[in-house]
């Protein structure tokens, strides 16, 4: 039975949550341990929040909770140019998300072409790259077989769809940041030489936030499938 | 109750986002409005300082052609063709092409090109060749002025009435809502397709004369014609000398306004000479003199006390949308830029009368004239010691300091290597040192005043983010790069920072003067 005040209550924790794991995202620096590569990315924990949302609640919700941690950090801890990037970032991979959450396969199938893509391309650009750009390669290379195994085991029904759902959102939300970066910053090279990257690196850091609302769901006995079913 | 919530939230994020794209540009219709009042005044100007020079010399005249004078009205100005020659109907095929070109670029004729783009309602619309021309150039410039010039200023400019004598000011909040339509970044030009967002509008005042005056000049220099001035408003443009072969002396008006009084005789050897004057349109009220030349930003007009700049250029099209943004830029930042590009010059008139101008103005300046020349704006600081220069030790890469950064780059240039800075109203070159290091601050000013500092080391090789007052400071995390390294990084030759809406690209000094070239090509 559903209150108002169980509503607000759940609204606030799960935004507080978002928070604070954006705070973590921040915290953690992802970009320097990489030697600089590739600037501003993120683990993207705080997007776990948004998948619970996604599989266990309305999508009026998810929207709610996609714009109030966007508007909120956004306020706490950057700029209006940073609320402009994420703000384009979340709602393409919230559209997404919504739209795939019954047919997580196909998204990490889409996910699959799109990183197997962006190495195309970049190996393309440059066919014998050395330095940071051969390590991008490699990378979204894995990444690309990340997203291939999730997409036989969904299949093969060995594991659940939350990954794909997340591998896809977490392209769709770096798709959408660099499109607002490079008009905003009017510099359309970005398309063609950070978007390949950004879209292989959605595809690993979503693999890894799948897996780990995955496990969140398990541990709280939940079968996102079934949303509002809760396993005893 | 959520729901609320929630359309509150959209209310003010779409709020925000409009306030972020809306307030950056607009002083360039002063331009427009600028042209049309200055005809009156600096026609005759030059009509008078050019009796007193025939009187000094009217022998050498006698075996030369006629002089022949044709008067037209086009796009609100009074063009005034006069040449010496034995074929007068070159003059008359020089006014029809006047207006020709009226009917192209005037905003008020229906059925114009600029007319049919402003009242397209957001749908691209298919122009004359010349027309997308124009429009690319009036581009260029506005980047290259980070939007002193800007030529989506209609919205604003329409709203003041500087010609009827009304003498009333706008309504402040309905200035403030206006200015939020003029942003030229936000026209799209491919190939002669250009759309607009519904509700902005375009004026080509502040170019359309100058693009004129050019094409009229070189169809009588076509025509065989050696020696004539043509005026238009306030660009002049003359072929070749006079007869006796002494150059053209044009006035510049006084600051009172009374029409052909110049203050000072400059001199054209068969180039363009463009004034932007604060009295060629305008009225005072309350002590406050509200003229033509609009900031872009604000929509009101610019008051850093420059009473008119005048460009000396070839082109008269350049001269005259560099003589709008320069006045709006200021007299430092405007030096600067002016020193920038080659073969142009700049005097600058204050409100009390005294007048300076860039390093190579004296070759304009008729005898006995009184002005100051400013100091060449060699913008780099070095390093105090390799180390730590603080931002405040370097020059600003927005207004007022913003043309620190170099518009032309040429083959001859020592240096190896250029960053090309691209930051949000800003864009130019800085060249990397011949030896050794070299700091460079890039200041962004903010509309409240704040400011965004990024500080980058500059070597012979190429160069890196050492200091950023940006969330994050990715950009100092992204490294150094070099001419050798920069097909090999991530982000090639860029070191991007993002929150300061900021690119910095390394280029070899072949991209530089490519670029360069593509820059200044049109103008």
């Amino acid at each position: 039975m559903h209150t108002v005040t169980q509503k607000v209550a759940r609204f606030g924790l799960l935004t507080a949550l978002a928070l604070v794991l954006g705070l973590l995202d921040r915290a953690i620096p992802l970009t320097a341990l990489l030697g600089g590569a590739a600037p501003g990315i993120k683990l993207g924990l705080a997007n776990t929040v948004l998948l619970y949302a996604v599989y266990l609640m309305d999508w009026q919700s998810a929207v709610f909770l996609m714009l109030a941690k966007v508007v909120l950090s956004g306020f706490l801890f950057g700029s209006l140019t940073a609320i402009l990037y994420s703000l384009s970032g979340g709602v393409l991979s919230l559209l997404i998300m919504l739209a795939i959450r019954k047919k997580p396969d196909r998204g990490a199938l889409a996910a699959f072409i799109l990183a197997a893509a962006a190495d195309a391309v970049l190996l393309a650009q440059n066919p014998h790259p050395r330095g940071q750009r051969l390590w991008t390669v490699i990378l979204i290379a894995a990444a690309c077989i990340a997203c291939l195994a999730a997409w036989i085991g969904i299949r093969k029904g060995k594991i659940r769809g939350v990954p794909g759902t997340s591998i896809a959102g977490a392209m769709a939300h770096n798709i959408g940041q660099v499109l607002a970066a490079s008009a905003v910053l009017r510099t359309p090279q970005l398309m063609t030489t950070y978007l390949p990257v950004l879209i292989g690196v959605g595809a690993a850091v979503g693999s890894l936030t799948g897996i780990v609302a995955e496990r969140v769901f398990r541990a709280l006995h939940i079968n996102p499938e079934k949303p509002g079913g809760r396993k005893k | 109750m959520r729901k609320k919530t929630l359309a509150m939230l959209a209310a003010v994020l779409a709020l925000c986002m409009l306030g972020g794209c809306t307030q950056e540009n607009g002083a360039k219709d002063s331009r427009q409005q600028a042209t049309q009042q200055e005809a009156p005044a600096a026609t005759e100007a030059p009509e008078a300082a050019e009796a007193a020079a025939e009187k000094k010399a009217p022998a050498a005249t006698a075996d030369a052609n006629i002089k022949q004078t044709r008067i037209g009205f086009f796009l609100d100005t009074v063009i005034t063709l006069s040449a010496y020659t034995d074929k007068p109907e070159l003059l008359d095929e020089g006014l029809a092409l006047c207006g020709e070109y009226e009917k192209m670029l005037s905003r008020t004729i229906e059925g114009s090109d600029v007319w049919r783009i402003n009242h397209a309602d957001g749908k691209s619309v298919k122009v004359s060749p010349e027309t997308a021309e124009i429009l690319r150039t009036a581009l260029r410039i506005s980047e290259l002025s980070g939007g002193a010039f800007d030529m989506t200023i209609a919205p604003v400019s329409t709203m003041w009435d500087f010609t009827s004598g009304a003498e009333e000011i706008p309504d402040a909040q309905a200035i403030a809502d206006a200015v939020k339509l003029v942003d030229y970044r936000q026209v799209r030009i491919e190939g002669e397709e250009v759309t607009l967002p519904a509700g902005m509008m375009i004026d080509l005042g502040g170019i359309a004369k100058g693009y004129i005056a050019d094409a009229v000049k070189a169809k009588l220099a076509g025509g065989g014609i050696t020696s004539a001035i043509l005026s238009f408003g306030g660009n002049i443009v003359a072929i070749g000398m006079k007869p006796d072969g002494s150059p053209w002396r044009v006035g510049i008006q006084d600051i009172d306004g009374k029409t052909g009084t110049p203050m000072m005789v400059s001199l054209n050897y068969g180039g363009s000479t463009v004034t932007s004057g604060i009295y060629e349109r305008g009225f005072q009220k309350d002590g406050v003199t509200y003229h033509h030349i609009l900031d872009s930003k604000t929509g009101w007009p610019v008051q850093n006390g420059l009473a008119s700049v005048t460009i000396f250029s070839e082109s008269s099209m350049m001269g005259d949308a560099l003589s709008t943004a320069v006045f709006a830029l200021g007299t430092e930042a405007g030096a600067r830029m002016v020193e920038s590009i080659d073969g142009v010059e700049a005097l600058f008139i204050d409100r009390n009368r005294s007048a300076s101008g860039t390093s190579g103005v004296g070759q304009y300046m008729a005898d006995g004239e009184k002005y100051t020349v400013l100091q060449a704006a060699e913008a780099a600081p070095e390093a105090a010691e390799a180390g730590k220069p603080g931002p405040e030790t370097g020059t600003a890469a927005n207004t007022p300091e913003q043309a620190a950064l170099k518009i032309q780059v040429r083959e001859t240039d020592p240096a190896p290597g250029y960053v090309l800075v691209w930051g949000e109203k800003t864009a130019g070159f800085l060249a990397l040192p011949e030896e050794g290091e070299k700091t460079q601050a890039i200041i962004q000013r903010q509309e409240d005043g704040s400011e965004w500092h990024n500080v980058i080391l500059m070597t012979p090789e190429g160069f890196r983010m050492i200091e950023a007052d940006c969330e994050g400071h990715d950009c100092i995390e992204e490294g150094e790069v070099t001419l050798d390294n920069m097909q090999d990084r991530v982000l090639w030759n860029m070191v991007v920072c993002a929150p300061h809406r900021l690119t910095l690209y390394l280029y070899t000094k072949e991209q530089a003067v490519e670029q360069s070239k593509q820059w200044l090509g049109t103008m």
